[in-house]
């Protein structure tokens, strides 16, 4: 730290004498952090790793055989969990910061290595037979539970990634098989609802504080997910009167996410209701302007962009004063 | 030079050095707003979920201004003279102008976005004008141009971005011209590069932290890890050996366009490919030098796929179970080492809050003077803060 500056503050009387004492010790003895380079050699290790072990796998798969190979991803994964468990706190609503930094990559590790277990043992003796559902509704409740017994964002977003493939899964692959064509309106309500899900989770999540630190995750799953799939279901029911409904929805569910950002101080969820909402709208107004079916539509629309696009700038910036004061 | 507020920025870096010392715990919170109170900064700087908002809406402005202009003119012919170009630079630079003396954007995403497309507008006229008055187009001159357009950004609006552009484009210029020069161009290449960067890194090195350079700080941050890198690469066996065989750049070392062929002085450059990034760690580890150290740990994976590109000593997978073990075992062995901070080293996290609480700083001064045993209790001392739960990874 710079002690000259720190002494002139010192003696314009904005730092009391103990503060600047402080300053002067901890400057003599100046750390060195080598967090940063420490963490991600460890990230690296574990990728390099795993990925070694499974091309390693996957070479010799011929001379092993398939038990030996299952054994040693369930034998690295049971290890794995087995020291996490051993090493955890117990559990409890709040936010539980891990053991040390070791612990979150050996998770990590137990994690993926029972997702190529669970995968394998699909693959290659389909346990679950043809009913797909069954085979990632599993690891997606295990995901789950291991996201809350041991607070784990990157776990819990694994969750729910895995909670997205199950629905589209569960949901779709009927109708893939029978009519070889994806059929996107089941697809659309799908999505739909499990953005609304995620949002739930997100609200519940704060609203009986269980974990509340992970309302972020979800409710950014959530936003995203919600919003893309009732822009994709106005275009999609384009023709149609439906389409506005979609529009409705789209904008009573900005109108929460709004108040909900300012509840929490989230510039980023305001950002991103900001910019949803405007494609939203210059959808409409494009629609509008190019129903008139003239040739000054394109004009008059260059000049909507402009200006509403300076108009969106000038809201940005005070919803963001007035976010930062409330 | 500078467009901005000197005042203000100086001002600036004092609320960031005030707002350091409140995340290390030595000042309070209420003395960091008493400075913030007493050294006001006037700059419209926004977080960056705002400025990246800000930049996308910028860019749609310009994007559909410059289009009604163009949709206006279109009856002109003026359309693809560099004329017009030029003048759409010229707008967008005097509103960027506007924007920041007047509203005092200050890295706020409107400045970004109107920067990037104005210098993008210059440089497509200059190029137009290349293509329309000569038959060769020189890209050399087109770098040197780039570069002066990138260093009167960066110096005018002190851009990090802007600054990495402009060396870059610096050691393009050099590149294509000393090629040209004469028939050893290229096989002088490498060391002239080498020259180069070194002279680079050390004047940034020695202009860093003075007086009339302060606020260039980060700047020159990035002149030093763009020249620290380029210094290897002039060296990378892997690259002077593909630029010197390359046809388009005339193989120069006279012999073969095979990739076997072999580069002068070839063990001067591989003890270069290897031992670089080993120096940079051992000087970053010395110096406490950053910079230095994370561009070594970066070239270390870099010097070993040069090295596999030409041995294969043993297949894929095992040499990537053999790295990631060696790795995980070496940062295992090194976070332990360093629970109780060593040689000024520390694993923690500088930049958390409430720190002095967690590392109790004195007892480390004491515990380092001291005496092993007298060390030992301090680890249980330590063992309050986030480490310890229960000897966790002691036992391990």
């Amino acid at each position: 730290m710079n002690i000259d500056l720190f002494k002139k503050l010192f003696e314009e009387d904005c730092i009391s004498e103990e503060s600047f004492e402080k300053i002067k010790n901890t400057s003599h003895q100046p750390l060195f952090s080598l967090h940063w380079e420490l963490k991600t050699l460890l990230y690296l290790g574990v990728v390099l790793l795993s990925t070694g072990l499974g091309i390693l796998i996957y070479k010799n798969i011929d001379t092993i055989g398939h038990q030996v190979i299952l054994l040693i991803i369930a034998a690295i994964s049971a290890g794995c969990f087995f020291y996490c468990f051993k090493h955890k706190k117990p559990f409890s609503k709040e936010l539980i910061k891990s053991p040390n930094s070791f612990f979150d990559y050996i998770l990590l590790l137990a994690c993926l290595s029972f997702l190529s277990f669970v995968g394998y043992l699909q693959f290659q003796y389909a346990v679950f037979g043809t009913n797909y559902g069954m085979a990632t509704f599993i690891p997606m409740l295990v995901l789950f539970y291991i996201a809350y017994e041991f607070d784990h964002l990157g776990i819990l977003a694994m969750g729910i990634t895995n909670l997205a493939i199950w629905m589209g899964v569960s949901v779709t692959p009927k109708q893939l098989l029978l009519n070889t064509d994806f059929n996107s309106q089941t697809v659309i309500f799908t999505y739909i609802f499990l953005g609304l899900l995620l949002l739930l989770a997100a609200y519940l999540s704060t609203h009986f504080s269980f974990k509340r630190h992970f309302r972020f995750t979800y409710q950014h799953f959530g936003v995203h997910l919600s919003f893309i799939s009732l822009l994709a279901g106005y275009f999609f029911y384009f023709d149609s009167g439906v389409s506005f409904l979609f529009m409705l929805t789209l904008f009573a569910l900005a109108y929460y996410i709004y108040t909900d950002s300012f509840k929490h101080n989230s510039f980023y969820f305001l950002l991103l209701v900001v910019l949803y909402t405007y494609i939203a709208i210059s959808s409409l107004v494009l629609r509008a302007l190019f129903s008139i079916k003239d040739d000054a539509s394109i004009t008059l629309s260059f000049m909507y962009f402009i200006a509403s696009a300076i108009g969106i700038i000038f809201l940005l910036i005070n919803l963001n004063k007035k976010i930062k004061t409330a | 030079m500078i467009i901005y507020n000197n005042v203000w920025l100086a001002n600036l870096l004092i609320r960031e050095e005030a707002e350091r010392a409140r995340k290390a715990d030595a000042i309070s919170t209420d003395e960091q707003k008493k400075i913030a109170e007493k050294y006001p900064v006037g700059f419209y700087t926004p977080n960056i979920f705002i400025r990246v908002g800000l930049f996308i809406l910028t860019c749609i402005i310009v994007l559909f201004s410059g289009g009604l202009i163009t949709l206006m003119a279109s009856d002109m012919h003026i359309i693809d003279t560099w004329g017009y170009y030029l003048f759409l630079g010229i707008i967008t630079y005097i509103s960027l102008e506007a924007m920041v003396k007047s509203n005092n954007h200050y890295k706020s995403g409107v400045d970004d976005a109107l920067m990037w497309i104005s210098g993008g507008l210059f440089v497509a006229a200059f190029i137009i004008i290349q293509f329309k008055t000569t038959n060769d187009i020189s890209y050399s001159r087109i770098s040197f141009f780039m570069f002066l357009l990138a260093l009167y950004y960066a110096m005018r609006f002190t851009d990090m971005l802007m600054t990495a552009v402009s060396l870059l484009a610096l050691i393009v210029t050099i590149f294509l011209v000393w090629k040209d020069l004469s028939s050893w161009g290229m096989s002088t290449m490498p060391f002239l590069l080498m020259i180069v960067c070194s002279c680079f890194y050390l004047l940034s090195k020695g202009v860093i932290g003075k007086k009339n350079a302060i606020h260039y700080t980060n700047c020159l941050s990035i002149i030093q890890i763009i020249s620290l890198l380029i210094l290897y690469f002039a060296g990378n066996y892997l690259i002077v050996q593909s630029l010197s065989t390359t046809e388009a750049y005339g193989g120069t070392y006279g012999w073969g366009d095979t990739k076997a062929a072999k580069v002068p002085f070839a063990a001067f450059f591989w003890i270069w490919t290897i031992s670089l990034p080993f120096v940079y760690i051992y000087l970053g580890l010395r110096k406490k030098d950053v910079i230095l150290l994370r561009s070594g740990l970066l070239l270390v994976a870099i010097a070993v796929f040069t090295f596999r590109a030409y041995y294969h000593v043993m297949p894929v997978e095992g040499a990537l179970c053999i790295i990631g073990a060696i790795l995980l075992g070496l940062s295992y062995g090194v976070i332990k080492y360093l629970k109780i901070p060593k040689h000024g080293f520390t694993y923690e996290d500088l930049n958390e809050d409430n720190l002095m609480d967690k590392l109790k700083v004195e007892s480390l001064i004491i515990s380092e003077t001291f005496s092993g045993t007298q060390a030992q209790n301090d680890q249980t001392r330590f063992g309050g803060g986030d480490f310890g739960g229960g000897g966790a990874s002691g036992n391990f």
